[in-house]
C-alpha cells in the first residue's frame, strides 16, 4: 500500500541573507514513509528538524534538495491539505467566537452547509468546548486554545493528521481524552503523524517511532520492537539469595535480574545449580525515554 | 474563488476599527463643514482630496503589514495548512484591502457628493476624484504585496516608495509617457492638483495603464509568495 506521507532524501537548508557563512541544515537526506492507518510517533531533541519535516510536508517552505509525497500528491498541493488536519506547536489563531473559528477553518476547507454546521458542532462537542461556543478564543486559556487548534484540525475529517505537540498545554484530563480520539481515529482508518515530547504519549499510542536527531533519521521502528533491548534479558527466578547476581532484586520472594544475551545459558546453569527455578527470561524492556536518550546521544537532557 | 472572500473578509474583519475610525473621521468632518452657512469650495476638494490620498496610503500600509503580522503571529500556518494555494491567500488579501478602501471610497465620495451639491460643484467630478484614488490604491497595494513577501515591514515600505517614485526618475527619459509606468503617483498628483476638473482625457490613460500593471504586478506578487518559505522553524 502507498505510504501516506513520504520524505525522500529531503534536505532543508536554512539561509541568511546577511550572514552567508551561517546556514543551518535542519535536514539532512531525511526518508521516512508514513503507512496508512497507522499513528507514527516523532520524535527528537529541539532543533532536531521536526516542525521542518512537518513545515515541509504542509508546502509551507521547500525543501532545498529531496522531495516528498502526501496523500499521493507531491509537497505543498492545495487541493490535498483538504484531506488533511493540521496542529501546529504553537497554536495562534484569529481572535473570533470559538464556533464562527472552526467554521471559518472547515470552509477554507470547502467544507459547506450543512456538512460544516454539523462538522463545526461535533468537533467542538468532541473537544468540550461546546459550552463555549460562542466566546472569542482570544480570552481562552492556552489548554482551551490548544483544544480549538485540534478542534480545526478535525474539522474537515482528515485522512491524516499531522500533528505538533499537541497535548503539551492539556491537562492530564484532556491528554487522556486526546489519546482516546487518536486511538479513535486510528480505528476509524485514518493515520496520524504525532511529533511529541511526552514520551509516555508516544509510548502508549505509536505503532511506530521514528527519532530525528540532527535533521537525519536516527533511529526508526515499531514501538514494541524498539522498547525490547537487543543484547539484554529480564530473569526472574525463585527459590535463589539475592546476592547471587549482582543488581538482583528480591520480591515477594522471587529474585529478578538483568543479564547479557551472551550470558544467559551460563546464568540460567547458575540458578539450577543453586537450587533455584526459573520463572521467566523476556528481552529486557527500556523506557522509550532511555531509547531516545541512547540515539540522541542524550542531547536533550544536556 | 470562495477561500478568497474567506481570506478577505477575515481581514476586514481584523483591520474593523481602523475602517470604524476613518468612517467616523469622514462623517465628522462632512458634519462640521455642512453646517457652515457658506462653504468654501477649497474646504470641499481639501476633504476630498485628502481623504483620497489616505485611501492610496492606507492600501499600500495594509498590504505592507498585513503578511508580516500574519507569519509573526503564525496565524497564516493554520490558513495555509487547509485547502488555499498561496494565489488564493495573496488575492484574499488584497480582495480585503480592496474592499475595505473601495468602501471607504464609497463613503467618501457621498459625503463629498453632499458637499458638492451645496456648492455647486457637480458630483461626477467628486466619482472622478475617487475612480483615481481606487485605481492608485490598487496598484499600490500590489506593488506592495510583492514587497510585502519578500521583505521586513521596513524595507518593504522603502522599497514600495522607491518603485511609486519611480515614474519621477523616468520622467527625464520618457516625457510625460512616463506617467503610464506604474501611476500610482500620477495618479495622486492628478488628485491633487485637481480643482474638480478631471476628466477622461486627463485621467484615462493613467487609469487603465494602472489597472492593467496592476494585474501584472498581482500575478508577480502571487509568483513570489509562492516561492517564499512562509514558516521558519521554531527550533
Amino acid at each position: 500500500m502507498a505510504a501516506v506521507l513520504e520524505f525522500e532524501g529531503v534536505s532543508k537548508r536554512y539561509r541568511s541573507w546577511f550572514q552567508r557563512g551561517r546556514a543551518v541544515d535542519a535536514l539532512a537526506d531525511f526518508s521516512l514513509a508514513v503507512e496508512p492507518g497507522e499513528i507514527l510517533g516523532f520524535l527528537g531533541p529541539n532543533g532536531a528538524g521536526k516542525t521542518t519535516a512537518i513545515h515541509l510536508a504542509l508546502g509551507f517552505m521547500r525543501p532545498s534538495k529531496g522531495s516528498g509525497r502526501m496523500l499521493g500528491k507531491p509537497f505543498g498541493h492545495a487541493p490535498t491539505r483538504a484531506r488533511v488536519g493540521f496542529l501546529a506547536e504553537n497554536v495562534a489563531l484569529y481572535h473570533r467566537p470559538a464556533l464562527k473559528l472552526i467554521r471559518f477553518y472547515g470552509a477554507l476547507n470547502k467544507l459547506r452547509d450543512p456538512e460544516l454546521a454539523q462538522r463545526a458542532h461535533a468537533v467542538l462537542e468532541t473537544m468540550e468546548l461546546e459550552a463555549v461556543w460562542d466566546r472569542n478564543v482570544g480570552k481562552f486559556s492556552r489548554g482551551m486554545l490548544q483544544r480549538v487548534g485540534l478542534a480545526q484540525a478535525l474539522v474537515n475529517d482528515p485522512e491524516l493528521l499531522i500533528l505538533d505537540e499537541p497535548t503539551s498545554a492539556l491537562d492530564p484530563l484532556a491528554r487522556v481524552a486526546v489519546r482516546e480520539l487518536l486511538l479513535g481515529a486510528k480505528r476509524a482508518g485514518k493515520t496520524v503523524f504525532l511529533s511529541s515530547h511526552l514520551l509516555s504519549e508516544i509510548e502508549s499510542i505509536c505503532d511506530r517511532v521514528a527519532i530525528l536527531h540532527r535533521g537525519r533519521l536516527a533511529r526508526m521502528g515499531r514501538t514494541a520492537e524498539l522498547l525490547e533491548s537487543r543484547d539484554k534479558l529480564d530473569v526472574t527466578a525463585r527459590g535463589i539469595p539475592v546476592t547471587a547476581f549482582a543488581g538482583a532484586q528480591s520480591l515477594n520472594g522471587l529474585v529478578r535480574f538483568v543479564i547479557p544475551k551472551s550470558q544467559q545459558r551460563p546464568a540460567l546453569e547458575k540458578v539450577w545449580s543453586l537450587g533455584g527455578e526459573v520463572v521467566s527470561v523476556y528481552p529486557e524492556r527500556q523506557s522509550l525515554e532511555q531509547i531516545f536518550i541512547e540515539f540522541t546521544g542524550g542531547e536533550a537532557v544536556k | 474563488m470562495r477561500p478568497m472572500w474567506l481570506i478577505g473578509g477575515n481581514l476586514i474583519r481584523e483591520q474593523r476599527w481602523l475602517a470604524l475610525v476613518l468612517a467616523f473621521y469622514v462623517l465628522t468632518m462632512t458634519v462640521f463643514l455642512s453646517r457652515e452657512s457658506r462653504i468654501a469650495a477649497g474646504d470641499v476638494a481639501f476633504l476630498v482630496k485628502q481623504q483620497a490620498i489616505y485611501a492610496v496610503l492606507f492600501s499600500a500600509m495594509l498590504a505592507l503589514s498585513t503578511i508580516h503580522n500574519e507569519r509573526k503571529t503564525r496565524r497564516i500556518l493554520a490558513v495555509l495548512s487547509k485547502s488555499v494555494t498561496r494565489g488564493q491567500y495573496i488575492g484574499g488579501l488584497l480582495l480585503g484591502i480592496m474592499v475595505l478602501i473601495s468602501s471607504y471610497c464609497a463613503l467618501v465620495f457621498l459625503a463629498g457628493a453632499f458637499l458638492a451639491r451645496r456648492i455647486d460643484v457637480p458630483v461626477v467630478q467628486v466619482g472622478w476624484m475617487m475612480l483615481v484614488a481606487l485605481v492608485a490604491a490598487l496598484l499600490a497595494a500590489t506593488i506592495a504585496l510583492v514587497f510585502a513577501s519578500l521583505l521586513h515591514p521596513v524595507l518593504a515600505t522603502a522599497a514600495t516608495g522607491l518603485i511609486v517614485a519611480l515614474p519621477m526618475a523616468l520622467e527625464a527619459v520618457l516625457g510625460h509617457r512616463a506617467e503610464l509606468v506604474l501611476p500610482v503617483y500620477s495618479l495622486s498628483m492628478t488628485i491633487a492638483r485637481s480643482t474638480f476638473d478631471i476628466s477622461w482625457k486627463v485621467a484615462g490613460p493613467m487609469l487603465a495603464a494602472g489597472v492593467a500593471e496592476a494585474a501584472v504586478v498581482g500575478m508577480l506578487a502571487v509568483a513570489v509568495f509562492s516561492l517564499k518559505d512562509i514558516a521558519v522553524a521554531v527550533e
